[in-house]
């Protein structure tokens, strides 16, 4: 042993080479002096204990919340008790969003591929790099399609998308695809095509409450979240129609096992038991609404017992619920949630939903379904300039390319040109349709879109097939993702821009329109742990470098450009974003200061408004001005007008289940996964699968099973229960990971992506993610 | 009385201490004899432990370059630590080795190079980090403003042990009543922030690295550390109460 020592260490004497060949080169050196002489004690920072509010970005929510900063690190994150909108609530990932900044997986630095795609070889580069090899990429896509929409851009909801939409416009593309048409365009156009907007619910104050398909006590959202657990008035009733027995479901008063895929026909029923028994509120169908008698005709053949038929629940038990909702009217609410993202006949299925409130007049008043009250924020006056090698969005233009995704028990006239669009208010413009615009992008029709920005969204997970996601991805000539982890999409890209984490950002200010509105805005909680950016900063670097391109505004009027560089360059992105945040909130004085140290500011103390669609003259976003229980619009489109049943079109195999998907309280998607705290709470997902039918399989509870659909199969853990009917199976989304860095997920369970089938709305141009069918044995 | 060695390190760990107050402690800075200093030793040492950072900071063609041009002084280091000379490969291989093993991966970084990820929960600035910047200023160092690191990356710890041993040996022959302070810093760094780290994260690369360099240099780090007490107890001079096993 002393040999060994001796001989290891003889570095140490005097003769070492590593002494003589110590001659480093000059600027080595990561430390500095620091500015004052080494021991003056005087300097050493205080120990410091800060609060500093701002607001969750864990999910969509955004809860107040206040973090406790220790000598410059985030202790701990705090529920903001003051907040409006979350009501003093931080839910397990609100929690836990405290790790996010100290992660060390999180991206530091922007990369650059060196090896093909998906092979894992990156090397550093500067910002400067970064901006400039973008810019370059777009100008060299540009030139080679003559056609700005050959670039297309991904985005999910955030404060800082709309600095992502400056970089977007700043280069002309109409090719936008946000998350929407995977979660709730469903439910936004089926609501609209009533009341022309998309409500929310007061459960705050309402008597009786009526929830189809929304497990609001694990899919989290506030104020409702909230409102059903700890804020229900005395006396609430809450009915669950769930194929599973939910969290929700136990909490609720009734909960009925619905056949998956018939929740229309349930509420049809209760709609023909309020009309035949003349239960509907008169005075309020006169006054406000358009095509009662052509609904009147319509649901006369779906009484209770038609329905008991499709719903497999008792026709009496369909009757008491149409008649306690029309008892307690206008306090009931029939639940409109949020995600909707279910069968391909969706947009009826809210549709009648919001008929159902509309007849019984619950609607803008206490305790009913309200519409969305917001606070006014001064917009910048920005005029993006106008490209002349622009071609319209491809999920517009595509032709024929939907057929094979699309029951045909609901497809429309439009489909041999392409979904219906905005000019009827079907297709939001930015948030197009994923699985039109892949269908597009894989078929080169109309025209090739090889440019892909992908900035917080992960659609290799998110989006139904990954098989086709990873092949619209090969197409891609370039990639570029901005993101705060390596994705799995973001391991597909050219080049990964790191962005900053919530709680080291200035977020512009939002007007978060609801019962009860209020404006947010975040400010950094935490200094920048490393070489990361904002989406402010990132488009303002890319714009800057695109400058210098001539060729990228060739196409354009030499006015508009110098427009372009005062206004949007020189104005908002060369400035400090509080001077953009501070312009916003200019016609509310004290605002700025309030949200500084509240993270939320309301007017009138926060407090509802009711009825404000229900004052005299007021005309509702629809073709009549009123409450459409005929839409107008479909007939013109050659749609349905009325909520007409739609039998299901994929049918089971036998043996096979209809497969769900859904979420838990602790997760958000794919995003939170790997998050070490969470992670303590749910380690797997595993799939439900009733007793009855496991006993058959031979199957017992926690036993590993595949799970096979026509587009891909999964290895899963079983939970056997009897919470979940016979006919369908059930998972949380978010597991299964492709990445084996993914360190907790990867392998844990199954996923989503890989099963469910690219089955579209049309009239949305949402996914349906309920409409894959699946067999099940034994691993 | 002269404190041993292992009564030195003791306190290190004994307490949450600052420099400060061991520097108004008679009892500490009449522990050791300057004099004693192998100051031919520290500057080796001071040399490895830079030559070591280089190595484990992000490849630029700078840095590569110095790799590669200092390789030939460290052979015998690198023969007797590692078990063999590192073999550099081109650096267009080496930056993404770098960053597949260090600085991200498909989701994960399989060895993070950060001290605080080996204590605590696993994430980044654990409860030992601010003592860590503490330590750097009362030192006279900071962060350099273009470097987008943390005190606590491996590299960086590496350096400013460099740069300590360095302290010692400038001052050595000065009344500089500072040196005590110095060796604590240095001593702290190794023992509380590098030590715990090596064994992992020189795992982490032997499971993860596709080329031998960081396999070969990561186990010449973790067998300098595990060496640490006989190496600084004949740098130092300091008596030890295994003197003939450790001092060798
Ligand atoms: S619900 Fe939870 S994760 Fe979502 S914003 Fe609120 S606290 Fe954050």
């Amino acid at each position: 042993m002393k040999k060994k020592l001796m001989s290891r260490r003889k570095f140490l004497g005097l003769s070492s080479s590593a002494i003589a060949g110590a001659l480093f080169g000059p600027n080595l050196n990561m430390l500095t002096a620091a500015p004052t002489d080494p021991f003056d004690y005087s300097i050493l920072p205080k120990g410091t204990r800060e609060y500093i509010a701002s607001n969750c970005a864990m999910c969509v929510n955004k809860c107040g919340i206040i973090g406790e900063v220790v000598n410059g690190k985030l202790h701990k994150i705090n529920p903001n008790p003051r907040h409006v909108k979350s009501r003093g609530m931080l839910c397990a990932k609100g929690n836990a969003g405290v790790s996010l900044p100290y992660s060390p997986d999180r991206l530091k630095t922007p990369l650059l591929r060196t090896g093909k795609r998906g092979e894992g070889k990156w090397k550093e580069i500067s910002w400067d790099e970064a901006f400039k090899y973008v810019a370059k990429n777009l100008a060299d896509l540009k030139q080679k399609y003559e056609n700005r929409s050959s670039v297309a851009f991904a985005s999910t909801e955030g404060f800082q998308e709309e600095f992502y939409y400056y970089l977007v416009n700043s280069f002309g593309s109409l090719n936008t695809v946000r998350h929407t048409t995977l979660c709730l365009s469903t439910n936004i156009q089926g609501w609209s095509s009533v009341f022309g907007s998309f409500p929310d619910a007061d459960l705050a104050n309402a008597e009786y409450v009526l929830m189809l398909g929304s497990d609001r006590a694990q899919a989290l959202i506030t104020p409702d979240s909230v409102d059903f657990q700890r804020y229900k008035p005395k006396g609430q009733k809450l009915i669950v129609l769930d194929p599973r027995f939910t969290e929700t479901g136990a909490k609720a008063d009734r909960w009925y096992p619905i056949k998956p895929r018939t929740d229309q026909g349930f509420v049809l029923a209760m709609i023909n038991v309020i009309i035949s028994e003349n239960l509907y509120d008169h005075k309020f169908v006169e006054t406000y609404t358009h095509g009662f008698e052509e609904l009147k005709e319509l649901v006369a053949e779906y009484t209770p017992e038609w329905a008991e038929k499709k719903c497999e629940i008792a026709a009496d038990e369909i009757r008491k619920t149409a008649r306690e909702f029309a008892d307690h009217a206008p306090r009931s609410v029939i639940y409109p949630g949020r995600r909707s993202s279910f069968y391909s006949h969706e947009v009826y299925v809210r549709q009648t939903f919001a008929i159902l409130a509309a007849i019984c007049g619950c609607w803008d008043t206490k305790g009913a379904v309200v519409p969305k009250s917001s606070i006014k924020l001064a917009s910048h006056d920005v005029m993006f300039p106008f490209f002349n090698l622009t071609r319209d969005r491809v999920d517009r233009e595509a032709v024929n390319l939907v057929k094979d995704v699309v029951p045909s028990a609901v497809q429309c006239p439009m489909i041999g040109t392409g979904l219906p669009d905005d000019s009827c208010a079907f297709l939001s413009e930015k948030d197009g349709s994923w699985i039109t615009f892949r269908e597009a992008v894989l078929q080169d029709d109309p025209y090739p879109v090889r440019g892909f920005f992908c900035f917080k969204q992960n659609p290799v997970q998110s989006v139904p097939n990954v098989k086709k996601t990873m092949k619209m991805l090969e197409k891609m000539e370039f990639i570029c993702v901005i993101e705060q982890q390596m994705s799995d999409t973001a391991w597909y890209a050219d080049i990964v821009l790191p962005h900053s984490t919530y709680l080291e950002s200035w977020d512009p200010a939002h007007s978060i329109g609801g019962i009860w509105p209020i404006v947010e805005m975040r400010q950094p909680v935490i200094k920048p742990l490393f070489d990361t950016k904002t989406m402010f900063e990132i488009s303002g670097g890319i714009i800057h470098e695109m400058l210098k391109i001539p060729s990228l505004w060739d196409d354009i009027d030499p006015v508009d450009l110098v427009d372009f560089k005062k206004n949007v360059v020189e104005d908002i992105l060369d400035k400090p974003i509080q001077d953009y945040i501070k312009h916003q909130l200019v016609n509310h004085p004290g605002a700025y200061k309030q949200l500084l140290k509240e993270g939320f500011y309301t007017v009138d103390g926060g407090r509802p408004t009711y009825g404000k669609t229900l004052k005299p003259g007021f005309r509702f976003k629809s073709k009549t001005g009123k409450i459409e229980l005929f839409n107008e619009r479909y007939k013109e489109f050659g749609l349905f007008p009325l909520p007409k049943y739609c039998e299901p079109e994929i049918l089971p195999d036998p043996g096979q289940y209809r497969f769900l998907v859904g979420r838990t309280a602790w997760n958000t998607h794919t995003s939170t996964q790997n998050n070490p705290y969470l992670w303590e709470i749910q380690k797997e997902n595993a799939v439900w699968l009733n007793t009855g039918e496991a006993k058959k399989k031979g199957i017992v509870d926690g036993e590993y099973v595949r799970i096979k659909s026509k587009i891909g199969e999964q290895r899963i853990k079983a939970y056997v229960t009897e919470k979940i009917r016979p006919d369908c199976v059930f998972y949380v989304n978010g597991w299964g990971r492709k990445s084996p860095g993914m360190s907790r997920a990867y392998k844990s369970g199954a996923s989503e992506a890989e099963i469910i089938d690219d089955v579209l709305d049309t009239i949305s141009g949402g996914v349906c993610m309920h409409e894959t069918f699946v067999t099940i044995k034994k691993a | 009385m002269e404190m041993s060695f292992e009564s030195l390190k003791e306190t290190i760990f004994a307490q949450s201490r600052t420099l400060r107050p061991g520097m108004q402690d008679k009892h500490e800075t009449s522990a050791w004899d300057k004099n004693r200093l192998d100051v031919e030793s520290a500057l080796a040492l001071k040399n490895i432990f830079f030559y070591l950072s280089l190595i484990f900071r992000y490849p630029t063609e700078q840095i590569y370059s110095e790799i590669a041009g200092h390789l030939e002084a460290f052979t015998d280091f690198f023969t007797d630590y590692g078990g063999a000379v590192p073999e550099l490969p081109p650096i267009d291989d080496l930056q993404p080795e770098y960053i597949s093993l260090f600085v991200n991966n498909q989701g994960f970084v399989p060895a993070a190079p950060y001290a605080s990820c080996y204590q605590g929960d696993g994430l980044l600035m654990s409860d030992n980090f601010y003592r860590l910047r503490q330590i750097i200023m009362e030192s006279g160092f900071m962060l350099d403003a273009s470097v987008h690191e943390l005190e606590d990356h491996l590299a960086v710890l590496l350096e400013f042990c460099s740069s300590l041993l360095n302290t010692l040996v400038e001052k050595n022959n000065s009344s500089d009543k500072n040196l005590m302070a110095c060796i604590y810093a240095l001593l702290e760094i190794s023992y509380r922030y590098i030590e715990p780290l090596v064994d992992d994260f020189t795992d982490k690369i032997n499971s993860y690295a596709s080329y031998d360099f960081y396999k070969v240099t990561g186990k010449a780090l973790k067998s300098l550390f595990h060496d640490a007490d006989p190496i600084y107890v004949q740098l130092l001079g300091f008596r030890s109460n295994s003197t003939n096993e450790l001092q060798g």
